[in-house]
Order: C-alpha cells, then sequence, then structure tokens
C-alpha cells in the first residue's frame, strides 16, 4: 500500500517537471511583448518584460504615446520659461559651445526645410540664411524633444510594475529594470553607412539607461553634388563642418541631456566634446566616415564592434 | 522488499520529460523560424501580416506593400524622401521600415531569437 503511494507521488513530481519545462520562458503566460505608435514624428516602440500576465494587463502603450504628446505640446508652444530644466539645459550648452548649440533656431530650420517630412528641402540664399539667423527667437526643442519623450516615458512605465522596458522614440532610447534572470539589455547601433537594418555593433546596458543619436545620416538632402544634412550650427547657420564625424551616440541617465549632448557634441567634434561630456557625467562613441570609431570613458566596454567596416581609433 | 521504482515507471517518466521536451523545443524552433510581422498604420491597432500569403495590398490611400516568400516591402509610396521604398525587402526578426510622412511602419518583431531589445539611431 504504502509503496504504492509512493510510486504515485513520484510520477505526480515527473509529470509536474514535464509540465513546468514545457510552459517555461513564456509558453503560457507572455513574457515580453512590444507595440508601436506614431509620435513626434517619429516612431514610438516599446518592448516590456512583464514579471507575469498579471501586470501585462495593467501596461498600456497609449499612456506612453499620450504623455509624450502632451510634452511636444508644452516643446512645440514656444519657448519655455527660463527656469525650465530643459530650457536650462539647452542655455548651456549653448554657452558651453560658444553658440554652435541653440534652442532659438526655429526661423532657421523652417528656412532649410529639413524638419518638414512633406516638403522637398533645398539650400536657401546665403542672405535669408543670415536673416534667419540674426533674428533668433523662434524656439525649436528638435535637439532635445526625443531625448525627453525618453524621460516621459520612463516617468509613465516605471510605475506600471514591470520586470523592465526598451523604448525608443524614433532612435532614441531608454532602457529600465532588467530581462528575466537578470539579463542585461542588448541595445544594437544603426549602421550610419550601411542599409536600413544594418548595425554596426551592441550596448550592453544594465538598469535604468538613455542612449541618443545624432548623424549627418538620419536626414539630409542633396543639391549640386553636395549634401547637405540636418545638423545646423548655430555660429554659421549652415549644416556643421565635421571633418568626417558622421554621427555621435551618448550614453546617459538622462534623455534630454544625452539627446542634447549628442547634437553639441557632434557640433563641437570630439576634442571638444570631452569636457562637454565630463560635465554631465556621460560617455560616448564617435564614428568617422572612414570607419574609425572612438570612444570616452568606459563606452567602449559597453559596445561591442560587430561590423567588419569598421575599426576602434585612439 | 521490491523495487521503489519498476521498470514502467522509468519509461512514463521518461516518456512525460520527452513529451514536455519536445513541446519546449517546437515552441522555440516555431518562434524562431516563424517571425511575425506587423502593420503600424497612424495609431490604429496594429495588424498583423500574413506572411504566407503572398498579395499586395494598399496601407493607406497612396501606399502600396508587398508581400512575397514571407518578406514585405514598400512598393509605392507618395512621400517625397522615399525612403521606405528606397529601404527594399526586409524580413529578418528585428528588421523594419517606416514611412513617417504616412505613419506607416511595417515592423517584423524583433523577438528573443533576434538577440537585440531596441535599435538606437
Ligand atoms: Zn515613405
Amino acid at each position: 500500500m504504502k509503496k504504492s503511494l509512493c510510486r504515485v507521488l513520484l510520477l505526480l513530481v515527473a509529470i509536474g517537471i514535464g509540465v513546468g519545462i514545457a510552459v517555461y520562458r513564456g509558453g503560457i503566460s507572455p513574457v515580453r511583448g512590444t507595440s508601436q505608435a506614431f509620435v513626434m514624428g517619429s516612431l514610438l516602440e516599446q518592448s516590456v518584460w512583464t514579471k507575469g500576465a498579471k501586470t501585462a494587463l495593467t501596461y498600456r502603450i497609449s499612456d506612453t504615446a499620450d504623455a509624450i504628446r502632451a510634452l511636444e505640446k508644452t516643446l512645440t508652444a514656444g519657448p519655455l520659461p527660463a527656469d525650465d530644466p530643459v530650457q536650462v539645459l539647452c542655455d548651456a550648452l549653448t554657452q558651453k559651445t560658444s553658440g554652435a548649440f541653440r534652442s532659438d533656431l526655429g526661423e532657421l530650420i523652417d528656412l532649410w526645410g529639413i524638419d518638414q517630412a512633406n516638403r522637398t528641402p533645398s539650400v536657401p540664399s546665403d542672405e535669408d540664411i543670415q536673416r534667419a539667423l540674426a533674428g533668433h527667437g523662434k524656439a525649436n526643442y528638435g535637439a532635445v524633444g526625443k531625448g525627453a519623450a525618453c524621460d516621459a516615458a520612463l516617468a509613465v512605465s516605471k510605475d506600471a510594475n514591470l520586470r523592465g522596458f526598451v523604448v525608443s522614440v524614433g532612435g532614441n532610447i531608454v532602457t529600465f529594470g532588467n530581462k528575466p534572470f537578470g539579463q542585461p539589455f542588448k541595445v544594437a547601433l544603426r549602421d550610419p553607412k550601411g542599409a536600413l537594418n544594418d548595425s554596426i555593433g551592441v550596448f550592453t546596458l544594465k538598469g535604468t539607461c538613455f542612449v541618443s543619436t545624432s548623424g549627418s545620416y538620419e536626414k539630409y538632402f542633396e543639391q549640386d553634388g553636395k549634401r547637405y544634412h540636418h545638423i545646423l550650427d548655430g555660429r554659421t547657420g549652415y549644416p556643421a563642418e565635421t571633418n568626417g564625424l558622421i554621427s555621435v551616440t551618448v550614453l546617459s541617465n538622462n534623455g534630454a541631456v544625452g539627446d542634447a549632448l549628442s547634437t553639441a557634441c557632434f557640433l563641437v567634434g570630439y576634442n571638444d566634446a570631452q569636457s562637454l561630456l565630463d560635465d554631465y557625467d556621460c560617455e560616448a562613441i564617435f564614428i568617422y566616415d572612414s570607419g574609425a570609431v572612438r570612444a570616452t570613458g568606459s563606452a567602449k566596454e559597453r559596445f561591442e564592434l560587430r561590423s567588419e567596416a569598421y575599426h576602434w581609433a585612439d | 522488499m521490491g523495487r521503489l521504482i519498476k521498470r514502467g515507471d522509468c519509461i512514463l517518466i521518461l516518456v512525460c520529460l520527452a513529451i514536455a521536451l519536445g513541446v519546449f523545443v517546437l515552441r522555440q524552433t516555431m518562434a524562431a523560424q516563424n517571425p511575425i510581422a506587423y502593420l503600424q498604420a497612424q495609431n490604429q491597432p496594429r495588424q498583423a501580416i500574413d506572411l504566407t500569403n503572398d498579395q499586395i495590398f494598399s496601407a493607406a490611400p497612396n501606399v502600396m506593400i508587398e508581400v512575397k516568400n514571407n518578406r514585405v516591402r514598400f512598393v509605392q509610396s507618395d512621400c517625397p524622401d522615399q525612403i521606405c521604398v528606397h529601404a527594399g525587402w526586409i524580413s529578418k526578426a528585428g528588421d523594419s521600415v517606416v514611412c513617417l510622412p504616412n505613419q506607416i511602419a511595417v515592423v517584423f518583431e524583433s523577438g528573443e531569437q533576434s538577440g537585440v531589445d531596441g535599435i538606437a539611431y
């Protein structure tokens, strides 16, 4: 009698282990979910890792999208109050970059027509450029908007009781928490010279981290055989002359800071960027047209270069 | 005194474990072999794209999308930049093409098998 009871128990344990293995890794409850929406003229993508089926229900991408749209409304309504953290950040960077970075180039940006998705851009006359440049006044927070949107996304999703998430606002990334078993996040960096879905390498990120990139490859147009990118230098009114630098990716612990710094670093170049990055406790990866890749701080340890078209340089 | 576990029990336990392993492996390979693609149009709920059904459909009045041999591409779009059309065919987990002027995206779900959780650009 006793023996057969033992046998039944053993069998039950075996079946239990079997079923356990079968449903393990999201068989029954979804461990990971992704969703998309359009905000700020770009694609919002969100991947979440839930703690179980229950928390997935409390999470909605529309909450994130709504928070970002509210922010967008504020940023496009006109100049922010002088004591707004975003305005303080922009003004500090204007000073630190001797006017290369500005948040009041709205008129100039409109003139170049680079931001307008439904207009074919062209090179304006120098007279118009100088006039728009002198007209400082119309605010444009394009250089911080998506990063600030990542801050907003973090604020919303943090409360959703998720295990971890990765949010991309038009390629500006914020990570939070971790994946099952404490695994870090893997975030690929798009190849600035490759096809749309090529990547140059992969970041390994733990906990809360922001990744922001500014590059001349994102938006540009060609006229008379010359390429004009979209990052305008506030000192000249023309696209920044960068001596072969094609993109800067900043790792930061604040979205708006990382986004603004990626633009500022792109404008001033590697040598002058170092003190900027130090001021905000950030690190960056610089990519050149020649295929050279340079890193500051410990960014090199967090980035695995995978493309053979690129090489590390000092 | 007889043995606690008889030969028959052993076989039963092994069968249980084998079935469980089979289900697990099947799940993994099915996920790896069948990437899921979605169409996100403006802020409407996204729709799954049937990759097994070769077709050309319109995602917006002037945006045509083609599905062929488990790949997807923008065939035609009225956007000025034509970035979506120039992107060509996509088929791998994690791939995506976005037409920002028309707010249309085709996204291949970047499941665990793609090894990447996001793409910075
Ligand atoms: Zn398009």
